[in-house]
C-alpha cells in the first residue's frame, strides 16, 4: 500500500494545490476516484488485477483512498488513528498540519486534480475553436461534460448549497463555445471552400450536444448569464463552506439512491458508509450494508475486506467480534472466486481470524454460533441475560464448520498450485501453516463438542484425521504438542498421553459411532490407510475386510473411491513389507493392470483414447492430492513386479505347454518377460523395471544369486523404513522360489537328486530344503518322493507323449462340459418343476388367466436363458476358443 | 502350562455359573496359584444366591470382608417363596404371571438349582409372547441344561437359539454389534455342549457349527482363542466314523490350516501350531516337539481333557500320513522318534498303519534293513486318461434322458429349447470324439 502511495504522491507532488477544504469534499472525491477505477476496470475487463495495477493514475488514487481513510478515522477515533497512522504516513496527506509539515509530498486531492483536468480540458477546447479544429473541440466538451456529471452527482451528496454545484468555468465555456459554434457555422454558410466532412460532422454534433446540455443546466445557466461574477463568487462561498455535521452527510448519502445505479452502489460501500460506520455503535449497520451488497456485480470484494478488517479493530465488544469475523472470515475465502486460489497471506490471515473466532467462541461459553437460529434484529447489540434465574446465551447465525472446511480446502487449492519441484521453498513455506491450521481444527472440534453439534464435529474430526493420516508419527505428535492442552475433549481427551496410533484410533473409533454413512466410509480408510503406512498389516486387513468396502465401493463419490484406491495401495505395500509376496500381488495386481495408477491415485490427470473436455479436466485437476501426500507409485510397482516375479517364474516353470502358461495370473509382468523375451540383446539395467525383469531372466535359469542381486540393486527400496528386513526377507524367498523353479525346471532331466547338494547349491540349510520339497510333493505339484536313508529326492515324472497330452486335455475339457450341461439341466429342471406347480395352483382359476401366466413364463424362461446362454459363453470364452482350435488339430493328426 | 491356559479369555464370554466349573478344574490341575484362585472363585460367586457355597468359598478365601450369610440366607428364601407364589397358579395365565415364571426360574438358576430351572424356562418358552425375554429365557435355558448335564437338551437348545441369532426378528439382535456378541457368547457356551456329547456327534457337531462362515468369521474377529478348540476336534474326530452326508474330513483340515496361517498374528498356541508345522511348513521334527508341548496343553485343558488320548493317536496319525506320502524309503527308527514312540511301538503302529491301510499306499516293512518302503502306484497316462473319461458317456445319456424327459412335459411351449437343443448336438458331437481319441491313444 504505501509504495503505491508513494509513488503516487511523488507524481502529483509538483502540482500542488491547497488543500483547504479537504474535508467538505472529501466523500465526493471518493466517489469520482470509485468512479473512475470502475470505469477503468470495465475497459480493461481485467477484475481481478484491479487491485494490483501500478499505473500513476491508479495508484494515486488508492493514495487518495487511504489517506482518506485516515482522516475520517482521525474524526471518527482518534486513538484508532494514531494507532495506525504510521502505516499510512508515507504518502498521505492525512492530516492538514502533517501535510504542511512535509510539503515535498503534497498530495492533490481528488477533486482538485479533477477540477486541474477540467481546466485543461477547457483550455483546449478554446485553442481548438480558435484553431477551426472541432474534433479535437467535441471530444474535449465530451470529457468535460462527462466530468460535470460525476461532478454534480458527488457535491449533490455533500451539503455544498445549490449555488455551488456547477463550476463557474464550466458554464463559461458553454456559454463561449456555443458562441463559437454559431459564428462558425454562420461563417461557413456564407464560405467559398467547404469544411473537411469530418470537422463538419464534429461541428454539427458539438452544436447538437451544446443544445442538449444548454436544456439540462438551464436555470444554472440563466443565472451565470444573468450575472456571471456573482454566480462565481456564490460558488466559491458555497464550495468554502467548512464541512458539515457527519449526520447530515449521512442524511445526504441516503438521498444519494436517486442518483445513478452505479454510484448507488458506491455509495454504501464507499468512503461515505465506511466514515460513518467505523465506530463501535455503527459496526452492525456496516455489516448489515456490506451484507447487502455481497455478491453483487460490482462490489469489490479487497474493498470489503479492509472495511471488515476495520471493524474488527474497532468493535469492542464480544458479539460484535463475533459478528465481524463471521462476516470477515467468508469474504476473504470469496476473494478467490476469480482466481486459482487465494493468495497465501490472504488465507494466513483468514486462518488467524478464524481462529480468533474460535477461541473467542471457546472462552465466552454464553455465545453459540448456530446455522438455525431464531429470529433477532441484527442492528442491536446483545448480551447473555439472565432470565429465570438461567443464563439465556447470545445465539448467532453462521456455520463455522462450513468456514472452517473452506479454509481446509483453499489450503489444499493452494498446494495444488504450487509447484513442489520447482517452487519447492515457496511449498514447504505454505505447508508450514498446516500446523496452525491442525490446531484450529482441534479447537473447533473441540467447540462442537462442547455445543453438541455432532454434526459438525463428524465433519471436524473428519478434517482432522485428512491432516494426520497419511502422515508419520513424528509429525503427527509435532501437531499435537502444539494444540493447547486446555483444550476440552471427550473424544480425544487431551489430560492422558497417546502416541499417534491412539489418535487415530480415537478419532476414527468417534466416526464409527457417528451415523453418516460417508464419512464412516471414510474414517475406516483413513484408519486402513494409517495402519497400513505404519507396517500393521493384518488390522489393516481385518479392518477392509470387516467394513465390506469392496463390495459398496462403486457407488461410493470420487473421493471416497481415490481414497479407498490409495488405502489398498498402501496395504499392499504393507504386504510387500512384512514378505507377503501373495498378498502383496493380488492386493496390488488391480491397480496395477489397469495401467492408470497414476490417475486412479488421484496424482496426475492423464488423457487416453477420448479427449477430455475442458471441464472435465478441471474437475479432475481440482481432485488431485497435494504432492506431500502422493504414493511413490514406482516404489508399489517395484513391490508388485518383484511379488510377480517371486510367483510367476515358478510357476511358468511348473507348467509345460503353452496353453497353461496363458492361465499365468498377472498380465502386466507376462507382458514385459514376453518383450524381453523378443530382445536380441538385452543391455544393462537401467530402470526399477529393467532390474526386476533381468532378476527374473536369472532366477528362471536358476541363478538364483544373479537375481538376488539384482532385486536388491533397486535403490528404491531405500524408501522403506524398514529396507534391511524386506531386503532380508527377499533375498530368502529368491533363494526358495530359486530352488522351486530348479527343481520345476530340471527335474526332467534327473532320476534323483541329493538334498546336501540342493542345499549347499541354494545355500539354504538342509531341513528347509526338505520341507520345500515335502510341501510340493504334497500338493502334487511335484511327482517325485523323499528317501529319507539315501537322504535323495526320487523324480517320478512320466513323460507323456504329444498326443497323450492332448488326449488327457481333452478328456478334461470334456469332463468339465458334461459337468456344465448337469449343471444347467438341474437348474432348467428345477424352474420347470416350480413352473408345473405355478401351473397347478394356477389351474383353478380361469384359462385366460392361466394362458397369460404361461405367456409370462415363457417370457421369463426365455429371458433367463438367454442369459445364462450369454454368462456361459462370456465365461466359457477361453474354453471355446481353445477347444476349436484343438478340434482342429486334432483333425490334422 | 499357565501362558497356554485359556480361562481367562474365556471367562468374559460366559455365564457367572458356567465359569465356575472351569475355575473348579483350574484349582484340580493346579497351574495357578491356591490363593488366587480360592480368591477369584470367591469374587465370581458373591454375585450368585447360592449362599451355602459362597460361605464356604469365603471361608476359603479368607478374605477381609464379613458378611451376614444368614440374612443373606433369609432373604434369598424370602425372595424365593414369593416368586414362588407368584409362578404357581399359572392356569390363570396374562402376561405378568408368565413373566412371573421367568422370573422364578432365572431365580433358582442363581440359587444353583439348575434343573428346575431349566423346567420352569421351558414352560415360560412355551407361553411367552415376548422376543427378547424369549432370547434371555433360552440363554438361561441352556445354561441350565449345561449345568445339569442334560446335554442333548442343551444341543436342541443351541440350535434353537442359533436360529434366533442368524434370523434377528427381535430389535435387540439385529445390529451387527449385537449380533456377533451374541454368537461370541453362544460359541463358547457351546463348548461345554460338543466337548461333553462325545468324539463323534459332539466334534462334528463343532466342527459344523464353527466352520459355518457366520461363526468362523466371529471367531476372526473376536475370539480367534477359540481355535485351538476347532483344530482339536478337527484333529480328534479325523478318524472318527463319518455320519452320513457330511463332507469329508481332508477339507475341515486343510481348511483350517490356512485359517491357523491367517490368524497366526492374533493367535498362536501348541495346538494350532502343530497344525501349521505339520501342513505349512512340513517341518515334521517340529511338529513333533509341538505334539508333545500340545499333549500337555489338552491335557489341562478343561474342555479337552477327556480327549488327550485321541487327539495324541491322531496327531499321530497325520504325521504318518504326511510323512508316507512325501517318502519313498523311510527309516522305521526315525520313524518312531517323529511320532514319539519306541522303536518296537513304533514298529506295531505301522503294522497298524499298514492294515488300516488307508493311507492309499502299498507299503511293506524290510526288518533287516529296518526300513519301510512304500511303493504308490504311478498311474499312466492311459491309465489316467480312462479314468477321467468313465462315465462320461453314462452321465450323458442320463442327461439325455432327462432333457427328453422334460421336453415331453412342456412340448411345443417354447421355441428357444431348439436353439438350445442344437448346441447341446455339437457338445454330443464333441463327446462322440472322445471315445475315438481314446483310442489313438491307446
Amino acid at each position: 500500500m504505501s509504495f503505491f502511495a508513494k509513488l503516487g504522491s511523488d507524481s502529483d507532488s509538483s502540482s500542488s494545490s491547497g488543500s483547504d477544504s479537504e474535508e467538505s469534499i472529501l466523500s465526493g472525491d471518493e466517489g469520482i476516484a470509485q468512479d473512475r477505477k470502475l470505469a477503468e476496470a470495465k475497459k480493461t475487463k481485467n477484475k481481478a488485477s484491479m487491485f494490483l495495477r501500478s499505473d500513476a493514475e491508479d495508484s494515486d488514487e488508492e493514495s487518495e483512498e487511504d489517506s482518506d481513510e485516515d482522516e475520517e478515522d482521525l474524526s471518527d477515533s482518534e486513538d484508532e488513528r494514531a494507532a495506525r497512522g504510521n502505516k499510512f504516513l508515507m504518502g498521505a496527506d492525512s492530516t492538514d498540519e502533517e501535510e504542511e509539515e512535509e510539503d515535498k509530498t503534497i498530495v492533490l486531492s481528488a477533486k482538485d486534480k479533477r477540477f486541474a483536468e477540467m481546466e485543461a480540458a477547457i483550455h483546449n477546447i478554446t485553442n481548438a475553436t480558435r484553431n477551426n479544429d472541432w474534433v479535437l473541440a467535441s471530444t474535449e466538451l465530451d470529457k468535460v461534460f462527462r466530468f460535470i456529471q460525476r461532478h454534480q452527482v458527488t457535491v449533490v451528496a455533500t451539503t455544498v448549497s445549490a449555488a455551488g454545484h456547477i463550476p463557474p468555468r464550466f458554464l463559461e465555456i458553454l456559454v463561449s463555445l456555443e458562441k463559437d459554434v454559431n459564428e462558425t457555422i454562420a461563417s461557413e454558410k456564407s464560405a467559398k471552400k467547404k469544411m473537411a466532412p469530418a470537422k463538419a460532422k464534429a461541428l454539427n454534433g458539438l452544436k447538437q450536444t451544446l443544445k442538449k446540455k444548454q436544456k439540462e443546466f438551464e436555470a444554472v445557466l440563466k443565472t451565470y448569464i444573468e450575472d456571471p461574477s456573482a454566480y462565481t463568487a456564490a460558488y466559491e462561498a458555497a464550495n468554502a463552506a467548512p464541512a458539515p455535521k457527519k449526520v447530515a452527510k449521512k442524511a445526504q448519502i441516503a438521498d444519494g439512491g436517486e442518483d445513478q445505479d452505479q454510484n448507488e452502489d458506491f455509495m454504501t460501500i464507499g468512503k461515505g458508509g465506511k466514515a460513518l460506520n467505523l465506530t463501535p455503535e455503527g459496526v452492525f449497520k456496516t455489516l448489515r450494508e456490506i451484507f447487502e451488497q455481497r455478491g453483487r456485480k460490482n462490489t469489490d470484494r479487497a474493498e470489503t475486506i479492509k472495511i471488515l478488517s476495520k471493524l474488527l479493530e474497532v468493535s469492542e465488544t464480544t458479539y460484535q467480534k463475533i459478528r465481524v469475523l463471521l462476516a470477515l472470515v467468508p469474504a476473504r475465502l470469496d476473494y478467490s472466486q476469480n482466481l486459482a486460489h487465494i493468495p497465501h497471506d490472504s488465507w494466513v490471515l483468514g486462518l488467524n481470524e478464524l481462529d480468533q473466532l474460535v477461541t473467542l467462541l471457546l472462552d465466552n461459553p454464553d455465545y453459540v454460533v448456530q446455522e438455525t437460529v431464531g429470529e433477532y434484529d441484527d442492528l442491536v447489540e446483545r448480551e447473555p441475560q439472565v432470565v429465570n434465574g438461567k443464563k439465556e446465551r447470545v445465539t448467532v447465525a453462521g456455520s463455522l464448520i462450513s468456514l472452517l472446511e473452506s479454509l481446509d480446502n483453499e489450503f489444499t487449492k493452494t498446494l495444488q498450485h504450487t509447484d513442489a519441484h520447482e517452487k519447492g521453498s515457496d511449498y514447504i513455506e505454505r505447508l508450514r501453516q498446516e500446523a496452525p491450521l491442525y490446531t484450529l481444527i482441534a479447537k473447533a472440534q473441540s467447540l462442537f463438542e462442547r455445543e453438541a453439534i455432532t454434526d459438525s464435529t463428524a465433519r471436524a474430526v473428519i478434517r482432522r484425521l485428512e491432516h494426520v493420516y497419511a502422515k508419520p508419527n513424528i509429525i503427527i505428535e509435532h501437531f499435537e504438542s502444539k494444540i493447547p492442552s486446555s483444550l476440552q475433549s471427550k473424544i480425544v481427551p487431551t489430560e492422558t498421553k497417546r502416541d499417534a496410533e491412539g489418535l487415530i484410533h480415537d478419532l476414527c473409533v468417534y466416526i464409527y459411532g457417528s451415523d453418516a454413512p460417508v464419512l464412516r466410509a471414510r474414517a475406516i480408510l483413513f484408519h486402513i490407510f494409517n495402519h497400513a503406512s505404519h507396517g500393521r498389516y493384518h488390522q489393516a486387513r481385518d479392518l477392509l475386510l470387516m467394513s465390506h468396502l469392496q463390495d459398496t465401493i462403486q457407488h461410493a463419490d470420487v473421493t471416497t473411491q481415490i481414497l479407498y484406491n490409495r488405502a489398498i495401495m498402501q496395504l499392499g505395500l504393507a504386504a510387500f513389507k512384512l514378505g507377503y509376496v501373495t498378498e502383496c500381488q493380488t492386493i496390488l495386481g488391480d491397480m496395477f493392470a489397469t495401467q492408470r495408477q497414476k490417475e486412479l491415485l488421484a496424482q496426475s490427470v492423464q488423457r487416453y483414447q477420448q479427449q477430455l473436455s475442458p471441464e472435465q479436466e478441471l474437475i479432475e485437476k481440482r481432485r488431485l492430492l497435494p504432492f506431500h501426500m502422493h504414493l511413490n507409485v514406482e516404489l508399489l510397482e517395484a513391490a508388485y513386479l518383484t511379488s510377480c516375479m517371486l510367483i510367476e517364474v515358478p510357476l511358468l516353470a511348473s507348467v509345460d505347454t503353452e496353453e497353461q502358461r496363458r492361465r499365468v495370473t498377472s498380465k502386466v509382468f507376462k507382458r514385459l518377460l514376453d518383450l524381453a523375451d523378443r530382445q536380441a540383446f538385452m543391455g544393462p539395467p537401467e530402470n526399477t523395471r529393467d532390474h526386476i525383469i533381468k532378476a527374473s531372466k536369472a532366477l528362471q535359469a536358476g541363478e538364483w544369486e544373479k537375481a538376488r542381486d539384482l532385486i536388491l540393486s533397486i535403490k528404491i527400496w531405500s524408501l522403506l523404513e524398514n529396507v534391511d528386513q524386506v531386503k532380508d526377507i527377499l533375498a530368502k524367498k529368491i533363494q526358495e522360489e530359486g530352488l522351486r523353479t530348479y527343481l520345476f525346471t530340471y527335474s526332467s532331466y534327473y532320476a534323483s537328486l541329493s538334498l546336501s547338494h540342493l542345499a549347499t547349491t541354494f545355500s539354504l540349510p538342509q531341513q528347509t530344503v526338505t520341507s520345500i520339497i515335502s510341501r510340493m510333493i504334497y500338493t502334487d505339484e511335484l511327482p517325485a518322493s523323499l528317501d529319507q536313508i539315501d537322504k535323495v529326492v526320487i523324480f517320478h515324472r512320466v513323460d507323456q507323449s504329444e498326443v497323450q497330452r492332448l488326449a488327457q486335455q481333452l478328456a478334461e475339457r470334456t469332463s468339465s462340459l458334461l459337468e456344465q450341461n448337469e449343471k444347467t439341466l438341474d437348474l432348467k429342471l428345477g424352474s420347470n418343476q416350480q413352473n408345473t406347480n405355478d401351473q397347478r395352483s394356477g389351474q383353478t382359476t380361469s384359462a385366460g388367466q392361466e394362458g397369460g401366466n404361461k405367456n409370462e413364463r415363457r417370457g421369463n424362461n426365455g429371458q433367463r436363458g438367454s442369459y445364462r446362454g450369454r454368462g456361459g459363453r462370456g465365461r466359457g470364452g477361453f474354453n471355446a476358443g481353445l477347444g476349436s482350435t484343438m478340434g482342429r488339430r486334432v483333425t490334422a493328426q | 502350562m499357565a501362558e497356554y491356559d485359556l480361562t481367562q479369555k474365556l471367562i468374559p464370554h460366559l455365564d457367572r455359573h458356567l465359569a465356575i466349573p472351569l475355575l473348579n478344574h483350574l484349582s484340580d490341575i493346579a497351574i495357578f496359584p491356591a490363593e488366587q484362585l480360592a480368591k477369584a472363585q470367591y469374587d465370581l460367586v458373591k454375585g450368585t444366591n447360592m449362599v451355602d457355597y459362597v460361605e464356604q468359598l469365603h471361608e476359603q478365601a479368607k478374605t477381609g470382608e464379613s458378611r451376614d450369610f444368614a440374612k443373606l440366607r433369609e432373604e434369598a428364601t424370602a425372595k424365593y417363596q414369593e416368586l414362588q407364589e407368584k409362578a404357581q397358579p399359572v392356569m390363570k395365565i396374562d402376561i405378568d404371571q408368565i413373566n412371573a415364571l421367568y422370573h422364578f426360574g432365572q431365580y433358582q438358576y442363581t440359587l444353583g438349582a439348575y434343573a428346575p430351572a431349566a423346567n420352569f424356562l421351558y414352560h415360560f418358552l412355551i407361553f411367552s409372547p415376548s422376543l427378547d425375554l424369549n432370547i434371555s429365557a433360552h440363554w438361561g435355558k441352556l445354561s441350565s441344561n449345561i449345568l445339569s448335564g442334560e446335554w442333548e437338551a442343551a444341543l436342541v437348545e443351541i440350535k434353537d437359539l442359533r436360529d434366533a441369532i442368524d434370523n434377528p426378528h427381535g430389535t435387540s439382535m439385529a445390529k451387527p454389534l449385537a449380533q456377533l456378541q451374541a454368537r461370541t457368547w453362544l460359541l463358547h457356551w457351546s463348548l461345554f455342549v460338543f466337548f461333553n456329547l462325545g468324539e463323534g456327534q459332539g466334534c462334528q457337531g463343532l466342527l459344523d457349527m464353527f466352520l459355518s462362515p457366520a461363526y468362523l468369521n466371529t471367531i476372526q474377529t473376536s475370539c480367534p482363542h477359540l481355535l485351538r478348540y476347532l483344530v482339536a476336534a478337527a484333529i480328534i474326530s479325523r478318524r472318527a466314523p463319518r455320519p452320513a452326508g457330511t463332507r469329508g474330513n481332508r477339507d475341515h483340515v486343510k481348511e483350517l490350516t490356512k485359517i491357523v496361517q491367517m490368524e497366526e498374528y492374533q493367535y498362536s498356541d501348541p495346538v494350532t501350531g502343530f497344525l501349521k508345522d505339520l501342513f505349512v511348513d512340513f517341518d515334521l521334527n517340529q511338529a513333533q516337539k509341538r505334539l508333545t508341548v500340545a499333549e500337555s496343553v489338552v491335557r489341562s485343558d478343561f474342555f479337552l481333557s477327556g480327549f488327550a488320548d485321541e487327539f495324541v493317536e491322531n496327531a499321530r496319525w497325520l504325521i504318518s500320513e504326511v510323512f508316507c506320502r512325501i517318502h519313498r524309503r523311510i527309516d522305521i527308527g526315525e520313524l518312531s522318534k517323529t511320532l514319539n514312540l519306541t522303536n518296537e511301538e513304533g514298529e506295531k503302529w505301522i503294522v497298524n498303519l499298514i492294515r488300516d491301510s488307508r493311507m492309499g499306499v502299498e507299503a511293506k516293512i524290510d526288518l533287516k534293513e529296518n526300513m519301510l518302503h512304500i511303493t504308490r502306484p504311478h498311474a499312466t497316462p492311459t491309465a489316467t486318461l480312462i479314468e477321467t473319461t468313465r462315465g462320461l458317456a453314462f452321465r450323458s445319456q442320463a442327461i439325455q434322458f432327462a432333457m427328453q424327459s422334460s421336453a415331453g412335459d412342456s412340448r411345443g411351449e417354447r421355441g428357444e429349447r431348439g436353439e438350445r437343443g442344437g448346441r447341446g448336438g455339437r457338445g454330443g458331437r464333441t463327446r462322440g470324439g472322445a471315445p475315438a481319441r481314446e483310442e489313438v491313444a491307446a
